[in-house]
């Protein structure tokens, strides 16, 4: 009887301290083990020949001759293009006369710009010196007019209350970000995330990342909450990814956080959803 | 005993929820704002033990770096501030040394020889701020085959990067064309989506429109004007073969394959209106899908098959219109001013893309398929024809410029633009180039 307590407590106890090992990982120093190598071998060979199809043209004139005459054919609608000069497309094109200096500058009548942010890009080479920053609120253009641009994403709202603290009366000082110190860690990150745009669902996902943070105000350590969506949802794991490199950008180091608050802030959850950008 | 395993059970329970807490922290931040930057990576040239191996490593890296860099979403960082090469890097990168040149992202690789001649490739991508690798792969093939492996491997990391699929490994078929205005020769030719591998498919002596690619073979529809006479062929890249696809009573117009590729959907003019049908591939079965006293043209399938978008002037302008793929439920989608045309349906299925004239100007612009969502992306004198990249992200179209001093003659190129409509690029093409098709990725 005695021994099989013994036993059980050990159990019990040795449960305890596994999960605690396996859900407290940043109670270890080092956490970063490297991870395993993996190599596929994909033998693309014999398949891939790019040689493989036959070399320039022989075009050969179609073989099947049409048994009967066809009617002559109203004139295309759709296909735009036939010996003459581009007419352009289907019936009647509008006036394609009054053209605009020359074609490798799309646009852009100026009033039909209505986003200034970005001008719209005129060279072919994107490799020039780096653009400017595009501030993710820019990122989709649209020519039409102002009305159907879609709306920018409204200035952060919580502007006007940065003079307005909000610790409660029974908060000990000390012990309560006020909403401007949280501003100030929520713009250094906009700065560091660099938003994977354009995909399809960007602007319905959000990834939450949970923070370790050392006394200096440096990242100790940093995981996705939902590891499980991690690992089967490719879309999912590349918004994670960006999340996790603006909060271990060297840009983003330390964190700008209040010194005397370390028992706030020492373990920090930040939601990433871009969809108020859309 | 039983007091002891209570006290046992509580203590449990008290770890585990504690093992749940890290999650439940002491301060929550959103962040609903970020930057569209393109993300700096570093790439040195690939390593081999030979010449020939590091030569053809300079040129996939060559090929990685357009790639990635004309997506918009990469900027390759100055070789020349690399301090570790491929070969040492490839072991274990000095992830301090990449952090201090700004590298977000490293891209490793070394090629070597295998018995029978062909040539290895590996390749890993680093996450140089997390410190681990994000994606290794190793490639065998012979080494003439290096650009359709350098392509795969940028496939790779815009995929591990982006989460969507990439777009590199595939084609543009296109219509090449040279002479004046009023004799111009049009050839069939078709390229890698960076303009590079080029050849022509036809010779000129037909006049061709409008292909279109098959989404699932190396297959291409286009109308050719063989003895004057307009009819929508089949062209088999693989074998060179041509078949023609029916012969229909009236004018065929815009073919374009279903998703599966077992159908063409095109419309077909009769007395002075037009209709659209689609014809079963295998069967030859012709369905007619609109019944209407105008002009309907330009259908292009949903990526599920359950509808189709097209152009038609029923409402009294040309505009955009939805229906189900048997014909029923037709919804306008576009109500806008200006008329629309060559309507394309995203193979991400989240969008329409669309020509649209407006005042004398014409744009490309993408509008979800539920009428919401308008956006005008580019502009020009004259462009038209846009044509989805395999992964629904890029669009392909032409754009016409009137050249000479009376601005009587007419230059034509081909371009892309990231649907977010910045990023615009050239694809350079021998001679001038229009409507062009974009291939599914090879397989």
């Amino acid at each position: 009887m005695r021994t099989s307590a013994l036993t059980m407590s050990t159990g019990f106890h040795v449960a305890v301290i596994a999960a605690a090992m396996i859900s407290l990982p940043w109670l270890k120093k080092d956490f970063d083990i490297p991870p395993p190598i993996i190599i596929e071998f994909v033998d693309v060979g014999p398949i891939t020949q790019t040689t493989k199809q036959a070399p320039v043209s022989t075009p050969k004139p179609p073989k099947e001759e049409p048994k009967k005459e066809e009617p002559p054919p109203p004139a295309p609608k759709n296909t735009a293009q036939d010996a003459t000069p581009p007419a352009p497309k289907k019936n009647t094109p509008e006036p394609k006369k009054e053209e605009p200096k020359k074609e490798t500058r799309p646009k852009v009548d100026p009033n039909a710009l209505p986003d200034k942010k970005k001008p719209p890009k005129k060279e072919e080479k994107p490799d020039k010196a780096a653009e400017p920053d595009r501030d993710f609120s820019s990122v989709l253009k649209n020519l039409a007019d102002p009305k159907k641009t879609p709306a920018p994403p409204a200035q952060q709202p919580d502007m006007g209350l940065e003079s307005k603290p909000v610790e409660g009366h029974n908060a000990p000082l000390g012990q309560k970000m006020t909403m401007r110190e949280e501003d100030a860690l929520r713009r250094q990150l906009e700065r560091c995330w660099n938003v994977p745009y354009g995909a399809k669902d960007a602007d319905n996902t959000s990834v939450e990342i949970f923070m370790v943070i050392n006394p200096d105000r440096t990242l100790r350590d940093a995981r996705v909450v939902d590891s499980g969506r991690y690992n089967r949802d490719t879309f999912f794991r590349a918004m994670a990814d960006s999340a996790l490199r603006a909060v271990r950008n060297p840009l983003c180091s330390p964190f700008e956080l209040p010194a005397d608050k370390y028992d706030v802030w020492k373990t920090t959850t930040v939601n990433f959803n871009p969809s108020q950008m859309f | 005993m039983k007091k002891l395993y209570g006290i046992l059970a509580l203590v449990f329970a008290a770890a585990l929820t504690l093992a749940a807490t890290p999650a439940s922290a002491d301060l929550k931040i959103d962040v609903t704002r970020g930057r569209a930057d393109p993300m700096p990576i570093a790439m040195p040239d690939f390593k081999g033990s030979t010449a020939e191996d590091n030569e053809l490593g300079r040129k996939m890296v060559q090929v990685i770096n357009n790639n990635l860099t004309r997506s918009g979403l990469f900027r390759v960082i100055d070789p020349r501030a690399y301090i570790q090469d491929s070969m040492a890097a490839q072991a274990g990168p000095r992830f301090g040394e990449w952090r201090a040149i700004n590298a977000q992202a490293l891209v490793t690789g070394v090629l070597s020889k295998t018995g029978d001649g062909r040539t290895r490739v590996e390749f890993r991508l680093w996450d140089v701020l997390a410190e681990q690798q994000m994606v290794g792969m190793a490639y065998m093939t012979t080494p003439t085959n290096w650009r359709r492996i350098a392509h795969i491997i940028s496939d790779a990391i815009y995929k591990r990067i982006t989460g969507e699929e990439g777009y590199f490994d595939s084609r543009l078929v296109y219509i090449s064309e040279t002479g004046p205005a009023n004799a111009r020769v049009k050839r069939l030719a078709i390229m890698d989506q960076d303009g590079e591998s080029h050849r022509y498919l036809t010779d000129g002596r037909t006049l061709v429109l409008t292909p279109r690619f098959s989404p699932t073979e190396q297959k291409i529809t286009y109308m050719a004007y063989y003895n004057n006479k307009p009819r929508v062929y089949i062209y088999d890249i693989d074998s060179g073969r041509q078949t023609v696809l029916g012969d229909f009573p009236g004018m065929t117009f815009s073919p374009r394959f279903s998703p599966d590729g077992r159908k063409v959907v095109m419309s077909l003019s009769k007395n002075g209106n037009s209709d659209i049908y689609t014809l079963d591939l295998g069967s030859r079965a012709v369905t007619q899908l609109t019944r209407d006293n105008s002009i309907n043209t330009s259908p292009s399938f949903a990526p599920d098959s359950k509808q189709v978008v097209f152009e038609s002037d029923r409402g009294g302008t040309q505009q955009l219109y939805v229906m189900n793929a048997n014909g029923s439920g037709v919804k306008r989608i576009t109500f806008g001013d200006g008329r629309y045309a060559n309507p394309v349906w995203s193979p991400r299925g989240d969008l329409i893309a669309f020509t649209k004239m407006l005042k004398g100007q014409f744009y490309i612009g993408v509008i979800r398929p539920d009428g919401s969502g308008e956006r005008l992306i580019t502009q020009s004198f004259h462009v038209e024809g846009p044509t989805w990249s395999p992964n629904g992200r890029v669009l392909a179209y032409f754009k016409e410029a009137p050249t000479g001093a009376r601005r009587t003659g007419r230059s034509a190129n081909i371009y892309t633009i990231d649907l977010t409509g910045y990023n615009e690029q050239r694809v350079s093409t021998p001679l001038d180039g229009s409507d062009p098709a974009w291939s599914p990725l090879n397989k």
